[in-house]
C-alpha cells in the first residue's frame, strides 16, 4: 500500500475542482500587469492576498459539499519557509537583473523560474497538462528572449509572456470547474452529517 | 516440522489485527491515516461504501478507538468529521508492518 500515492489521490480529489489552476492563471495575468507598468504593483499583491483567502471559501461552499469535507496536515515547516525563502530570492534577482545590461534576458529566467515551480507542482499533482504548462513556461522564455535580443523592452516581454501562460490555467481551470459541478451535483441537506 | 513449529509459523497471520483486517475496515483507515480529517461523504465516496455500511463500520472503529468522530459547526450547519485516534494510527501501522511481515514470508 503506497501510502504517499493515496494522500496525493486524495488531493487530487480536492484539486479537480480546477480552483488552484484558475486562481494561478488570474494571479498570473495580475502579476503581467505589474510586469508591463511597476506603478501596478498592488495588482499581484492584492490577486495573492485576494485569492489566498478565496480559495477556502469558494471551496466551502462549491466544493466541500459536493465530495465531502477534508482537512490536510500542512506541509513541513521547512517546505514552506525553504518557498518562501526561494521566492523572494527570486523576486530579489529579478529587480536586480532588471535594472543591469542583462535584463534582456529576465524572459528566458522567467520561463525557467515558473518551469520549475510548475515542474514541483506537476510531480505532486501526477496531472500531464501540469507537465505540459511547465513545458510552455520553458518555451515562453525561448520565445520572449528572442524578442528581446533583438531589442524589444524585456517589461512589455515578460507582460505578455505572464498574460499568455495566465490564459492556458485560467481556461484549463474553468473547464475543469465546469465538469466539476456537473459530475458532483450538490447533495441533499445534511448528507455529510450522518448519525454515526 | 513439528505442530509447535507449524503453530508458530502461522501465529503471525492468526494474531492479525480483525478489526483491520476487514477490507472496508481497511480502506476507511488507509484514507484516514493520510489525511487529517474527512467528513462521513468524502469517506463515502472515496471508499464506495454505501451509507449503511460506513456507518455501521465507523461504529466498529469507533468502539475499537481506532477513530475519533467530532462534531462541529461550519457555516452555522452541524457537520460530522472523523479522524485517526493515536491507537488507530498505530494499529493500522501495526496492521500494516505484520502484513509486509506475512507476505514477505509467504513470497518464495
Amino acid at each position: 500500500m503506497d501510502l504517499e500515492r493515496l494522500e496525493r489521490r486524495a488531493r487530487q480529489v480536492v484539486e479537480s475542482d480546477g480552483l488552484v489552476r484558475l486562481l494561478a492563471g488570474i494571479w498570473l495575468v495580475a502579476h503581467g500587469l505589474f510586469n508591463y507598468d511597476h506603478r501596478h504593483v498592488w495588482a499581484p499583491i492584492l490577486a495573492i492576498q485576494v485569492l489566498l483567502w478565496s480559495t477556502e471559501s469558494i471551496r466551502q461552499r462549491f466544493t466541500y459539499p459536493r465530495i465531502g469535507y477534508v482537512r490536510f496536515r500542512p506541509s513541513k515547516t521547512w517546505i514552506r519557509v525553504t518557498a518562501a525563502l526561494v521566492l523572494i530570492g527570486a523576486y530579489a534577482f529579478a529587480g536586480v537583473l532588471d535594472y543591469s545590461r542583462f535584463d534582456w534576458f529576465a524572459p528566458a529566467y522567467l520561463g525557467v523560474f515558473l518551469a520549475i515551480v510548475v515542474g514541483i507542482w506537476a510531480y505532486r499533482s501526477g496531472s500531464w497538462i501540469d507537465f505540459v504548462f511547465a513545458g510552455l513556461c520553458l518555451v515562453s522564455g525561448l520565445v520572449g528572449l528572442r524578442y528581446t535580443a533583438q531589442g524589444a523592452d524585456d517589461g512589455y516581454v515578460t507582460a505578455v509572456q505572464f498574460w499568455a501562460l495566465g490564459t492556458l490555467p485560467i481556461a484549463v481551470g474553468l473547464g475543469q470547474l465546469l465538469i466539476f459541478l456537473r459530475r458532483y451535483p450538490e447533495p441533499t441537506e445534511g448528507a455529510a452529517n450522518v448519525n454515526i | 516440522m513439528s505442530t509447535s513449529e507449524l503453530q508458530e509459523g502461522l501465529q503471525p497471520i492468526t494474531e492479525l489485527d480483525r478489526v483491520v483486517h476487514e477490507p472496508a475496515r481497511l480502506a476507511i483507515l488507509a484514507l484516514l491515516y493520510v489525511v487529517e480529517s474527512a467528513d462521513f461523504l468524502f469517506v463515502m465516496r472515496q471508499t464506495g461504501l454505501t451509507r449503511g455500511n460506513l456507518s455501521s463500520h465507523l461504529s466498529k472503529l469507533e468502539e475499537a478507538g481506532y477513530i475519533e468522530i467530532e462534531k462541529e459547526f461550519l457555516e452555522k450547519k452541524p457537520h460530522t468529521m472523523l479522524h485517526l485516534s493515536d491507537k488507530g494510527r498505530d494499529a493500522f501501522l501495526a496492521y500494516r508492518e505484520s502484513m509486509q511481515q506475512i507476505l514477505g514470508d509467504l513470497l518464495p
